[in-house]
């Protein structure tokens, strides 16, 4: 079924559309919020449980103007930044040591991870919205609520603090 | 690292993650959020309507109300008594008109409860 359909029928209070937008949109949001907590799994369910049930609430307020995914980033990223507050909690540290055997498409994807907790959570969303997710500048602008302007060097500079992070690891695991 | 590498590793997708029952937890929350909106809707309304009755009678529509209920026992009575001798048509018809013209305390009461039961199905809007 559409999802504005979907959307619609939710609005109305439908709980089999609701739980079919859900199940829709669950793994990107998890994983977006996996990725804004540095991979604190708990939280990111939590979180994400949270932003379900704020949309389900608001759904009537959804307009569509923008995609239902976007609308959902945004309420998870408000969601992150609240309890982040709440918390006062500095951000989890992984183990910054490089992978021993970078090779292969998983031990890449590890490293990424590694390095984005080094980040600031907006550079990491600002990344994310638009590389993983596929959003535009604008989109990532609107969903973080942030002028184009300060996206755009949140990209830069995340990008810029990646790849130094990646290449030091990159020549350290060579010497290595 | 390349720049090239750097976007290929940015622009994987995320890794897919397993529902694993989390979109029935969410449904489940949303549920008892739900039942329990609506039950504190109608607490809200239940003690809003007893409020409005242990008021009541301080006010001066209470007051009103009261003169008009005790007016209204007192014409039941005397169409009760009409009713039984039914020689004396003229004022049964009499007593009639008489009841209807006491009816606007009973459409404002009649209204303020459809008011409160539309409040109540009003605010759980969703199931």
């Amino acid at each position: 079924m559409d999802e504005r359909a979907l959307v619609a029928r939710a609005a109305r209070g439908d709980a089999a559309a609701f739980a079919a937008l859900v199940r829709a949109h669950q793994s990107r949001v998890r994983a977006f919020l996996l990725r804004l907590s540095s991979g604190d799994h708990a939280l990111a369910d939590d979180l994400a449980q949270e932003t379900f049930l704020e949309a389900f609430r608001k759904l009537s307020q959804f307009r569509g103007e923008g995609s239902l995914g976007g609308w959902l980033y945004r309420i998870a990223y408000t969601r992150f930044l609240m309890e982040r507050r709440v918390r006062k909690e500095a951000p989890a540290e992984i183990d910054p040591e490089p992978s021993m055997a970078s090779e292969g498409a998983d031990m890449a994807r590890l490293d990424l991870e590694r390095a984005m907790t080094k980040l600031s959570a907006p550079e990491r969303a600002a990344l994310t919205l638009c590389y993983a997710l596929g959003h535009s500048n604008e989109e990532a602008a609107a969903i973080l609520s942030l002028p184009l302007g300060t996206v755009k060097s949140h990209i830069l500079r995340g990008r810029e603090k990646l790849q130094a992070l990646l290449g030091a690891w990159r020549s350290d695991e060579a010497q290595a | 690292m390349t720049e090239y590498d750097l976007d290929k590793a940015l622009m994987a997708p995320l890794r897919e993650i397993p529902d694993n029952g989390f979109s029935q937890a969410v449904l489940m929350r949303a549920i008892k959020e739900n039942t329990r909106r609506e039950r504190n809707a109608a607490i809200a309304v239940a003690g809003s309507v007893a409020l409005l009755c242990a008021v009541m009678p301080f006010t001066k529509f209470g007051q009103a109300v009261d003169q008009w209920a005790i007016g209204f026992g007192r014409d039941l009575s005397s169409l009760a008594d009409n009713a039984t001798n039914p020689t004396n048509l003229w004022s049964l018809a009499d007593s009639a008109l008489n009841l209807s013209s006491l009816s606007l305390p009973l459409v404002i009461t009649a209204g303020a409860l459809t008011l409160a039961m539309l409040v109540t199905q009003a605010f759980p809007a969703r199931r």
